[in-house]
């Protein structure tokens, strides 16, 4: 009759030992050495090539000022900067980590990152060696502060062009070295690329607007708009915006609403598969990050493609709209070695690091050769001698020159920004589904974002008055 | 006590003409259900053994084929490159950069032969970028490759060393569109590609990272969080059950209410719960709960104790047995079935969990298995569909077994108990 | 003496329960109101705003509509589970051939990781290609040749049917319960019946569903739980399009908190959809009063 309490003692053992067992893992505490921890949330290419970075960083053995040789512990996987944000939030931050351009400025709004400035000021590194577009980006006036900041550095910096199937092009009579250069030619492109068969179905298409999808908040850039002006004022319903829109709502006349749903479900539903639309051969022109080049050579390394800005409805006096994203590394603040976290941005973004990081280039140290890297550009106005010709990408200079234009648009600054964007795409949803009109879709934006937007101002002086 | 009795239905029919058809119609009924369930998991054991162009395809195919084509004399599987749009030649460069390098050249180049006086225009790539040699090299003529011939390239797996080593030697060739067949052809190596994947590459030994060490840690948080809950709910329901005691019903109450309480609701304030126990870093977050109970598993225990006939319970009391043998001697026993399931349901929650070990572990070598799965695929990028859907077949399986064993034991468990007799 | 004992005992043997339930579940639970009377952005302190939150709700009308999304999900998606995992399990209880292959069948679901049942759906799904058109499309030509399925997850008519039918696939836990409880209902109680002459369905109606009825409420109280939390499916499959249309509220709850960094406003709205749940399972429980049978009372 003793079975449970033997049972149950068992179990008690068990439990303690195993409790007393499970600890955190201890870092390899070299004498002379001090370890940082990186959290970034690319898996994939652009993840393997911080990687790589990362290592060359390590072989270097830079000091810090005790002496101590730093080496960096880079962790990378999917939902990252969720883990960050509750990291961060509990007081257990890693040193850095890696974010969306998107939402540093709210982070630092939230005191959650630690200014730059001091750091750039010390070692005089150069901020103006940045194309403008990712320096006006890195930079921000938090809430409550005076003057603009430095609150991250940029790890994947990218802008988006139009790419062109030569091969669509040639079938259908057309150029395969000349992409349309205004909308009205696109739009006459588009009408010579489209095939129906006899039942009516579409084949192919010309040009889709929703293919990607990734960027219908930003059609209105095309067209001279803007989604903001100032920190305070949304202007979603912009007449430009809402021309643009209309624009775009446009290729949708002429066919039911089931003939074009039923034409983009025909790709399957993934971007990252042999099926997507552009390697396919089912849409001929789509605008596209510089990464498309990557997956290119993945899925479909045939293809004849080209790439040139994107055309835009109003006159750019030479300076072609893109939208220049990109991603960065922070400190966020009340991590254990904000000074040697410095180190490693400052080797990522430097010349050396950023072309190891971006494109083919070789470890000094080893002398091999990498990769190829993430097969992007960098952030800089200036790249070494022939980094560009020995670069994967075919037609680098191009994002280069997007990213240096005048119309380079970067992240809206916005408190708001994240929530804006989602009610931006719901709405670019309904018009396209013919639901409501372009017009009425974006003041409906309008009418809802701007209150929220005054709200969050209005509750961030509460808190400044608070403190 | 239960007979294994084939002649008998679970509605306690004599099996006759009458309900001959009955269950004859039932096991129609089943079969058309069960085909429906598996037909999606069919397609992702299919999918898990193609090779990546097949993957996808839209209309779906349902057999992975292997295209075959003949490369130096021999059948070999190939990735079909391209098909050849105009007449091309293929050389063998015999001076300039490439030496002794096959290449494939068209054989007019603006209405010009490519090839005057056995010199050819060639490009060779150096540092990753293409370059035309500055003067014609000589060659020697290998074979005649008429327009519609199709480009072959002799098949690799992914993600393996030999691939990556090998990616410049791989034998080609281009063929007539004859010579070219398919055959139905299972891509096993997918799976190892699938774990070459997962593996760090700075890994030192196979068990430091990589796909057997999260299978390790997977099974260690498994059997820890199982164990744990088995105790600790067996004893909380039991007193939910048979025990009266202070409180009761309204404790009762608030373990359903919690469960409706929407996760993120409470995410930020459990992460602090579990940072002032010092356990970030630690597997603690994702096994000692278990042993304090889980609110599910208290209610599904509970209603299958209430369901147990009481007369049993009273007659070991009066035999003056402690509640903690009546437990042990009469309810466990009993209860069996209801046991494995919750050790079964636990031990799958436990295995799929990717929340919890991606929000408090901190280090790589500590991961465990849906981690490792997650970070196979990525926003954009990351892994073809056939390596995912290797690796998903791989994180199933082990559960496909388990659950075959736990529904053995079930069975044996509804025999053992004599409720039914 | 017994009655003080056992009272004693039960809190010694609820005790794991009693401290976890304090620790893992009532504090954050507690901490959770809290918030939604705060704006909190999980970065900095929460600070009281009073109930600005629940203002700002009522006057959301995207709230609204992810609500009576939510709803309707919640009255397809429930009484469809039931009623399928019911009889898969009483049709299973009446073979004995083949019960356990078509068990593990029914479960396998369960048994594949989330991400790859995304994945697998969405390919059925497909309007042009998916497998389920490719058995709809000669059927609705036979009725008449203008007709043509539905493109599904595109369509914002039929999406939310989709993740229901979806859903049903999931249904193989539930009747595995309902399976291990119908293995218990004793034999003689069928065995009389019929020397009473009943008929199967008799005996399904007044000797099966009876003695299951526990499991039977148990089923239904978590298939509402489940319903109303519905998340990583439409978070995978949809992100909620078109048009909002499979927006629901643990969708829009998890926005609000992760990515527009206002954890109060989604406390708020958690602390709304706690309340209809609770609601619902209260009129159950009260439902169930008189029509679940257990054995041991």
């Amino acid at each position: 009759m003793k079975a449970p309490h033997i049972f149950l003692g068992l179990l008690a053992a068990l439990l303690i030992t195993v409790w007393i067992l499970d600890t955190p893992p201890v870092p390899l505490a070299q004498e002379g050495t001090v370890t940082i921890t990186y959290w970034e949330k690319w898996t994939g290419f652009e993840g393997e090539a911080m990687k790589a970075t990362v290592d060359y960083f390590n072989d270097l053995k830079i000091k810090n000022k005790k002496g101590q040789i730093i080496r960096c512990e880079y962790l990378t996987t999917t939902n990252v900067d969720r883990k960050s944000l509750l990291a961060i939030a509990g007081g257990q931050p890693p040193d850095l980590a890696g974010f969306w351009s998107g939402n540093t400025h709210v982070f630092a709004d939230m005191g959650a990152l630690m200014p730059l400035d001091e750091f750039i000021e010390r070692d005089h590194f150069d901020m103006d060696k940045y194309i403008d577009v990712y320096r006006r980006s890195c930079t921000y006036r938090a809430a409550g502060d005076t003057q603009e900041r430095v609150w991250c550095l940029v790890t994947t910096p990218a802008s988006v062009a139009l790419h062109w199937n030569k091969e669509m092009f040639k079938e259908a009579g057309l150029d395969p070295e000349q992409p349309p250069r205004t909308i009205q030619e696109l739009m006459e492109y588009n009408r010579k690329l489209t095939k129906r068969d006899d039942k009516g179905k579409i084949i192919q298409m010309g040009f889709l607007p929703i293919e990607p999808g990734w960027w219908n908040w930003a059609w209105g850039y095309w067209f001279g708009g803007q989604l903001n002006d100032g920190f305070e004022k949304l202007t979603a319903d912009d007449p430009r915006n809402i021309a643009a829109w209309d624009w775009v709502v446009s290729f949708t006349e002429g066919y039911r609403p089931e003939v074009l749903q039923a034409f983009s479900s025909s790709f399957g539903s993934a971007f990252d598969s042999p099926q997507n639309a552009f390697m396919a051969g089912k849409v001929a022109m789509v605008v596209q990050g510089v990464w498309m080049a990557n997956f290119i050579r993945f899925h479909n390394p045939n293809l004849q493609w080209g790439c040139g800005p994107m055309p835009a409805a109003f006159d750019t006096q030479g300076q072609p709209v893109t939208v220049a994203e990109m991603d960065v590394i922070t400190i966020p603040r009340g991590c254990k070695h904000p000074d040697e976290a410095w180190e490693a941005i400052k080797f990522i973004n430097s010349l050396e690091g950023m072309e190891y990081l971006c494109g083919k280039a070789t470890n000094r140290l080893t002398g091999k050769e990498n990769t190829g890297g993430q097969g992007k550009l960098t952030p800089f106005k200036e790249n070494s001698p022939g980094w560009i010709e020995r670069h994967s990408h075919p037609y680098l200079r191009v994002f280069i020159d997007l990213a240096k234009s005048k119309n380079a648009h970067y992240t809206p600054q916005l408190a708001v920004w994240e929530e804006y964007r989602s009610e931006l795409d719901a709405a670019f949803q309904r018009a396209w589904l013919q639901k409501a009109t372009p017009a009425e879709a974006l003041q409906q934006v309008q009418e809802r974002m701007q209150p929220k937007l005054e709200q969050a101002l209005r509750i961030r002086r509460y808190r400044e008055m608070g403190n | 006590m239960a007979k294994e009795d084939d002649q008998v239905s679970g509605y306690g029919e004599k099996v006759g003409r009458h309900t001959t058809v009955t269950s004859g119609a039932l096991q129609l009924i089943l079969m058309a259900a069960a085909s429906l369930f598996l037909l999606p998991l069919v397609w992702m054991a299919v999918t898990s053994l193609k090779p990546l162009d097949q993957t996808m395809t839209l209309p779906p195919t349902w057999i992975p084929r292997a295209t075959l084509a003949t490369l130096e004399g021999q059948r070999t599987i190939v990735v079909k490159e391209k098909k050849l749009a105009e007449d091309s030649v293929i050389i063998e460069q015999l001076g300039g950069h490439d030496v002794g390098k096959k290449k494939l050249l068209p054989a007019m180049t603006n209405d010009k032969p490519a090839i005057v006086d056995g010199k050819a225009v060639v490009k060779f790539t150096q540092a990753g970028r293409e370059q035309v040699e500055p003067a014609p090299v000589p060659v020697k003529v290998l074979k005649h490759c008429p327009k519609g011939y199709w480009h072959v390239i002799e098949w690799a797996p992914e993600y393996s060393e030999e691939r990556e080593k090998s990616q410049k030697d791989l034998r080609w060739d281009c063929v007539p569109p004859e010579d070219i067949s398919a055959t139905p052809h299972a891509f096993w190596s997918n799976y190892g590609s699938a774990v070459n994947r997962m593996q760090a590459q700075d890994a030192e030994h196979w068990y430091s990272s990589g796909f057997w060490r999260y299978l390790l840690n997977t099974l260690f948080v498994c059997l820890m969080s199982v164990t744990g809950v088995v105790v600790s709910c067996t004893l909380v329901a039991y007193a939910f059950s048979f025990l009266d005691f202070p409180g009761r019903n309204v404790l009762f109450g608030v373990t359903l209410a919690v469960m409706m309480v929407p996760f993120p609701a409470t995410m930020v304030p459990l992460f602090d719960v579990f940072r002032s126990l010092g356990w970030t870093g630690t597997y603690k977050p994702l096994w000692a709960p278990a042993w304090f109970g889980g609110a599910f598993f208290i209610f599904l225990l509970r209603q299958f104790f209430l369901g147990l006939p009481k007369d049993l319970l009273d007659a070991a009391r009066i035999d003056g047995c402690t509640e903690l043998e009546i437990l042990w001697h009469v309810v466990v026993p009993l209860a069996r079935p209801a046991l494995a399931m919750v050790a079964l349901f636990q031990f799958m929650g436990a295995w799929k969990d990717f929340m919890g070990p991606m929000l408090y572990l901190t280090n790589k070598s500590q991961f465990t298995l849906s981690v490792g799965l997650q970070a196979l695929q990525s926003q954009h990028g990351g892994t073809p569909w056939h390596i995912l859907m290797a690796a998903s077949m791989m994180f199933s399986l082990p559960l496909i077994v388990l659950f075959l064993i736990a529904r053995k034991t079930f069975m044996r468990g509804i025999a053992m108990t004599g409720i039914k007799g | 003496m017994a009655a003080t004992d056992t009272r004693a005992k039960g809190v010694v043997f609820a005790l794991p329960w009693i401290l976890g339930l304090g620790i893992f579940t009532l504090y954050p639970f507690c901490a959770s109101i809290y918030y939604s009377f705060t704006d909190f952005s999980v970065l900095q302190a929460p600070k009281w705003i009073g109930v600005t939150n629940f203002q700002e709700i009522a006057a959301d009308a995207v709230f609204w509509k992810v609500l009576r999304n939510t709803l309707l999900y919640a009255g397809l998606s429930i009484p469809a589970g039931l009623l399928v995992s019911l009889t898969l399990a009483l049709v299973l209880n009446g073979v004995r051939r083949g019960q356990i292959l078509y068990s593990v069948i029914f479960y396998l679901p369960h048994l594949i990781p989330g991400v790859a049942s995304a994945i697998l759906w969405m390919w059925i799904l497909n309007g042009e290609f998916g497998l389920l058109n490719s058995a709809l499309r000669p059927v609705l030509e036979l009725i008449s040749p203008s007709w043509a399925p539905p493109v599904w997850l595109n369509d914002t008519r039929f999406a939310l049917p989709a993740l229901v039918l979806m859903g049903l696939w999931g249904v193989g836990q539930s009747a595995f319960i309902y399976l291990a409880t119908l293995q218990d209902v004793p034999q003689e109680m069928y065995e009389a019946a019929e020397i009473d002459g009943a008929t199967t369905w008799q005996k399904v109606r007044f000797i099966t569903i009876p003695m299951i009825s526990p499991i039977i409420f148990f089923n239904v109280i978590m298939g509402i739980i489940g319903a109303f939390q519905v998340f990583t499916e439409p978070y995978l499959m949809t992100g909620g399009g078109p048009d909002r249309a499979t927006y629901f509220l643990p969708h829009y709850i998890w926005d609000h908190a992760f990515r527009y960094l206002r954890m109060g406003y989604a406390c708020a709205m958690s602390w709304i959809l706690f309340l209809i749940i609770l609601l619902l399972t209260m009129v159950a429980f009260r439902l169930s009063k008189d029509r679940v049978y257990y054995a041991g009372r």
